[in-house]
Order: C-alpha cells, then sequence, then structure tokens
C-alpha cells in the first residue's frame, strides 16, 4: 500500500486531502507543521509528501529545504498546496525542488491531475476488501482490559455481538467473524497490530487511549484509528465513538445496522445519545429503516435507552420522532429506560408515556 | 488582505472596513467559485426569475409589467393561477386570467413566488439533500417574513427573499465541490469546528459570503444582500443590520422546527435577539408551519 504524508496545520485542509486520496487506496499520514512533517518523512519514507506552506513552527519553504538537505528523504516526491495569492511564492519554491503544486481550494480533478503524476492513476473504485461483507453486528476487541469490555458490553447490549482477541490472536479472530467494528486498546495492542488489522478491510477502528495521554490519542490516529475514546469511558460515550467511527468506513444504512439487533422475536435499537451530533445524521435513515421493518413483517420494537443517562428537549423528540415512526410503521413500542430523569421526562408526553420499563428484559416482556 | 488558504494574512473573517477590500473578496468569491464549478459558471436563476425581480426593484412597475415577464413562462402562468384559486386567498370565484391572479396574489408575493419557484429548480440540481435544504431554505424565508411582521424591525416584503437565499452560498458550494461539501459536513458532525469557520479555512469565505454575492448578481436589493452576508453576525452588518438580526432569528426558528439542515443548530443562530415573549413564539411558529405546509405545496 502507497503512503502518503500530508503537511498542513489546518485540520479541514488534512481532511480534504485525506478525502481525496480515498480513490487511490493508500495510507495517509499527517503531520501539523514543518518540523513535525520532516521527522515524519524521515520515519515513514512516503511515496509523496504533500506540503503546505504558511505553517507554525516550521513553514513549508524551510521544511522543504530539510527535507532535501537529508539524504534519507532528499529523493522523495513533494507536492506544495498553495493559495491562489501563493503562486508567486511557489516559482520561488520551485527553485528548491518540487514535483509540482496544486491551488487551495482544489476539486477533484485539479487534485487527481497532480497526485496521478506520482502516485498513478487512482483505481476507479477505492480497492475493495476480498472476501464477504462484514458483520456489522459484530465487535472485536482487541487487548481490552476490563473496563473497556464492560463499557462496551453494557454500550452495545442487544444490538452488537462483543468478541475479544489478544495480540496476534486478533488478525486471525477478525479473519474468521469479520468484525464491523474493532475497538482497540492502543496502549497494548500497538501500531504494528493496528496496521495489520486495518489491512484486512474496512473495519470501523475505534482507539481507547488513557484519558489526558495525548500521545497516545496522536499514535492511535496515526496507526489509522478512525476516532480514539478515552478510556475508561460511558457506555454512551462508546456507542457514539463507533457511530463517528462507522461513518469514516460505511454508509449511514450500515451506521444503522450496528444500531439495530433482534432478541426474543423483538428488534432491539440500541440508542445512542440522541443530544450527539453524529446521530442526528442517522436519525432519518434509521426513520427509514423502522419503515421498512414493519414492512416485511416486525412486530415488535424495543428502544433500549439504558444507555441514555440525562434528558433535554432533543432526546424527547428524537424519541417521540422514533416511537412515532413505528407506531406508523406497525410496531408495538416500548421503551427501556432506567434514568430516572429520562423517565420523568418521557412521562409527560403522550407518545412515550404508556411505553416506559425499567429494564431491557421487561420491555420485552411487555411486548409479549 | 489574503482572500483564501493560509499564505500570507489570511482573512479570519471578511471585513468590512473598505470598498476596495469588499470589491477584493467579491472577485475572490467569484473567481473561487468558477475555478471549482465543473462548468466554469457561478449558479443562476431563471431568466423569468431574473425579470421578476427586476418588476419588484422598479417602483413604477404596475400588474401588467408582471403579467409580460409570467407569461413568457406556461409553467409559471399555471403555477400563480394555482396559487391565486388556493384555499388560502379563499376567492369567491376562481380567478380566470394572469392579472386576477396577481391582483389576488399580490405584486410582491408574486414577484416572490416566482423566484422561489425557480430557486427550487436550482436546490434540484444538488444531487444530496435537496429536500432538506429547500425545506430549510423555505422555512427560514416564511419564518423571516413572519418575524419582520411581528417584531417590525423590517418591511416584511423584503424579507422573504433574503430568507430563502441566506444559505444559497452552501448550494453553490455543494454545486461546486460535493466532496469538500461532505467533508466539512462530517468535520461539524465530528465536533471539529462549525461550518461558517470550516468555510473559511478552506474556501477563504464562508457560505453566507457566498450566498451574498450571488445574491447581488441577482439583483437583490443591497440591504437583502447585507443581511444575507451577515445573517450569522447581524452586529457587522452595516444596511442590513435589522434584516440580518431576524435572518439569523428565522434560522434558529427553523431549526426549532424541525427544519435544520445538520443535525445541530449553528452556535450562533439564536431567537433571543429580538426579545419575543414565549407566547409570541409559538404563535408565530404555528403560522410559519401553517405557511410553509401551504406554499411548499404550491410551489412543487
Amino acid at each position: 500500500m502507497k503512503k502518503v504524508l500530508t503537511i498542513d496545520d489546518s485540520k479541514v485542509v488534512r481532511s480534504m486531502v485525506t478525502r481525496h486520496l480515498q480513490p487511490y487506496g493508500c495510507e495517509v499520514v499527517e503531520a501539523t507543521n514543518g518540523q513535525e512533517g520532516v521527522e515524519a518523512a524521515k520515519l515513514h519514507q512516503p511515496d509523496l509528501i504533500l506540503l503546505d506552506v504558511t505553517m507554525p513552527v516550521m513553514d513549508g519553504k524551510q521544511a522543504l529545504a530539510a527535507i532535501r538537505a537529508d539524504a534519507a528523504t532528499k529523493a522523495l516526491p513533494v507536492i506544495m498546496l498553495t493559495a491562489e495569492s501563493g503562486r508567486e511564492l511557489v516559482v520561488e519554491i520551485v527553485k528548491l525542488g518540487v514535483n509540482g503544486y496544486i491551488v487551495k481550494p482544489f476539486q477533484k480533478e485539479s487534485f487527481e491531475k497532480e497526485v496521478s503524476k506520482i502516485l498513478g492513476a487512482p483505481s476507479a473504485t477505492p480497492p475493495a476488501p476480498a472476501g464477504p461483507p462484514l458483520d456489522r453486528h459484530t465487535v472485536l476487541v482487541v487487548d481490552g482490559d476490563e473496563a473497556i469490555l464492560a463499557s462496551a458490553r453494557q454500550a452495545l447490549a442487544g444490538s452488537m455481538q462483543v468478541l475479544t482477541a489478544t495480540g496476534a490472536e486478533a488478525l486471525e479472530r477478525w479473519t474468521s467473524a469479520r468484525p464491523g467494528v474493532v475497538l482497540v486498546n492502543v496502549a497494548t495492542a500497538g501500531d504494528e497490530t493496528i496496521g495489520k488489522l486495518r489491512g484486512l478491510g474496512p473495519s470501523a477502528f475505534v482507539g481507547m487511549a488513557a484519558r489526558g495521554d495525548m500521545g497516545a490519542h496522536d499514535a492511535a490516529k496515526k496507526a489509522g484509528c478512525h476516532t480514539v475514546l478515552d478510556s475508561p469511558c460511558q457506555p454512551l460515550e462508546m456507542l457514539d465513538g463507533i457511530l463517528v467511527a462507522t461513518a469514516a468506513v460505511a454508509t449511514v444504512e450500515d451506521q444503522v445496522q450496528t444500531l439495530l439487533g433482534t432478541r426474543d422475536g423483538c428488534v432491539v435499537l440500541n440508542l445512542p445519545d440522541p443530544r450527539s451530533k453524529v446521530f442526528g445524521k442517522v436519525l432519518p435513515s434509521l426513520t427509514k429503516r423502522l419503515r421498512a421493518l414493519g414492512a416485511e413483517g416486525g412486530t415488535k420494537l424495543v428502544v433500549d435507552m439504558d444507555n441514555v443517562t440525562e434528558s433535554n428537549a432533543d432526546v424527547v423528540k428524537s424519541v417521540v420522532a422514533i416511537v412515532t415512526e413505528a407506531t406508523t410503521a406497525g410496531l408495538r413500542t416500548a421503551i427501556a429506560v432506567s434514568s430516572a430523569s429520562v423517565v420523568e421526562s418521557l412521562k409527560q408526553i403522550a407518545e412515550t408515556q404508556n411505553r416506559l420499563f425499567p429494564s431491557r428484559d421487561a420491555a420485552r416482556e411487555g411486548l409479549k | 488582505m489574503i482572500l483564501n488558504g493560509n499564505e500570507g494574512t489570511v482573512m479570519a473573517e471578511p471585513s468590512r472596513d473598505t470598498t476596495l477590500d469588499r470589491d477584493a473578496l467579491r472577485e475572490c468569491v467569484r473567481s473561487t467559485l468558477t475555478r471549482l464549478s465543473r462548468t466554469g459558471e457561478l449558479p443562476t436563476l431563471s431568466a423569468t426569475a431574473t425579470a421578476a425581480l427586476g418588476v419588484a426593484r422598479d417602483p413604477d412597475a404596475d400588474i401588467e409589467d408582471l403579467c409580460r415577464v409570467i407569461r413568457t413562462d406556461v409553467g409559471i402562468s399555471a403555477r400563480i393561477l394555482r396559487v391565486a384559486n388556493s384555499a388560502a386567498f379563499a376567492r369567491r370565484t376562481p380567478a380566470k386570467t394572469l392579472a386576477e391572479a396577481v391582483l389576488t396574489v399580490g405584486l410582491r408575493k408574486t414577484c416572490d413566488l416566482l423566484v422561489a419557484a425557480s430557486a427550487r429548480r436550482l436546490f434540484e440540481g444538488t444531487s444530496r439533500n435537496a429536500e432538506g435544504l429547500w425545506n430549510h431554505a423555505l422555512a427560514v424565508a416564511i419564518a423571516a417574513e413572519e418575524l419582520a411582521r411581528l417584531t417590525r424591525r423590517a418591511e416584511p416584503a423584503v424579507a422573504f427573499l433574503p430568507g430563502l437565499f441566506h444559505d444559497v452560498g452552501r448550494i453553490a458550494f455543494l454545486l461546486a465541490d460535493p466532496i469538500s461539501f461532505e467533508v466539512i459536513q462530517n468535520l461539524v458532525a465530528e465536533g471539529e469546528g462549525q461550518t461558517s469557520d470550516l468555510e473559511r479555512g478552506w474556501y477563504g469565505f464562508d457560505h453566507a459570503e457566498a450566498g451574498a454575492i450571488l445574491a447581488e448578481d441577482w439583483g437583490l436589493a443591497g440591504e437583502q444582500c447585507d443581511g444575507i452576508r451577515w445573517h450569522h453576525r447581524p452586529a457587522q452588518a452595516d444596511a442590513g443590520r435589522s434584516l440580518a438580526t431576524i435572518l439569523n432569528a428565522a434560522d434558529s426558528l427553523a431549526y426549532t422546527m424541525g427544519f435544520g439542515v445538520s443535525p445541530q443548530p449553528p452556535l450562533d443562530v439564536s431567537v433571543a435577539g429580538l426579545g419575543l415573549a414565549a407566547e409570541d413564539e409559538a404563535a408565530c411558529m404555528a403560522r410559519i408551519k401553517d405557511a410553509f405546509l401551504r406554499q411548499n405545496e404550491l410551489l412543487r
């Protein structure tokens, strides 16, 4: 797999570069200033460096000079990214030896025109993983400690199966289970295992790193985790993290699949935090899926809100929308909720007040 | 001042200092959007809508002037008749001629509807989420008109179109560069920043600035364009400060009513600036909802 290093202090630019590199199926390494970039170039020996001009700590011009001055990096291809008004500066930089430049903001065609000169043409479609589709109802926890496992089981009860593995065993476990989500303890699994797992297929990768350990958080991102959570974390935070990571590799419909499971003849909706930004994106597809479930002959729905511990207008609004949609679709609906404040707020609402049960089991019983 | 990217002096916030700055920014927005666009052109309204805007601007224009514009488009003629004969206008006998229809609906409102019908086609050109973006635009247009009437801070007749076009810059971004639009949406969802800030980090200007410049090109009045430009930061507006405040509140109300375009409303929109009483706000939302359902159906 080819490797590209993007050096830019702007998160939005690095994200644009990463997104536009997707068709090339390459690994993207990020650096946020020239100095970090020079070090990353030595370490990763990328097939291409995309280098911004104006950055803190060390600017693009200085970084380019350092890259060209070092025998280990001097032959690496470099494309500069410049603003419209920085074109004149590029003429100056070209003399230092760059392989091309791209004007920001760029779109697909202008980006690919320059990048393809170095990486070759992009694949018509991103490289598809070999083998059957991933199982969106399975999460593989790699090197998870007790706190991670407890959060995962609590967060995913009802909608996903939780598998565990340690070290090298994880690769074998992934191949047999093809999990949609991999939760990995960054401190013990290590970059190499994460890299190998990532090469197996497009699972959503959620890194777990000690709270406040920014080094571990950065390492997890560099190793390719789509999102990194503090460990230990609340089940609801984990569910949100899984949704964020899934969004990076899968469609919204796939995300919906991770929230829905089946138990004792009931469809179980494992509700993430309705206040979270990711959930708002998923809600329309979720309600659409509930309609389809009704049309497919589903009859019972448990909305599992056990992870939701606080309520506000957004929570109530989302739950009412889900219950209304499910009822219209012909699904009898029960809500499992144990938080007193959430119960109190849902008791005030006609659509939800008669559907509340204190646990998942009681909710399923209530629908019998 | 630099206009985009992060070389030299980045203009984090559009300046209102000098005409020179404004002209340079306008040129930057146009050239960037044109460069990114596959067609090499900026989004446009239909000829009928542009002509209707001309009539709306002309203080001497009369119904016959507008009828001449409408007659050039059979589909639009039929639509205006349908609007005039809808329950909303409660005519005893159906309007049979275009002039009767325009008289019923009102000259200014007919112009608004003509432009909205054209704008709807523009929104439909976006491959993703066209319906959601359109619903938001129409809800904000109606809310702006309603809030202008309620607060008397602006002429209701001039509030509808800026409401409709307040986010048209986002449509321009989406049409020109869908991948960047998606990346910015994802970053917002991941909590990496607010849409306007991320847009400025990428394009060098935000959708409000781009929308104001498109609105200028389409012939909206200076006050209306200023309102669009500063709808996220009304305090920085000039001639359109009242309209900007109303658009900001209308944007917020649209989110409250379920017509948002992202999971959470932007942090910088709020209805609080208008100082409405809770019961007025609730009654206002009921009227907006009613008008939205009616007008959306008529504009289909």
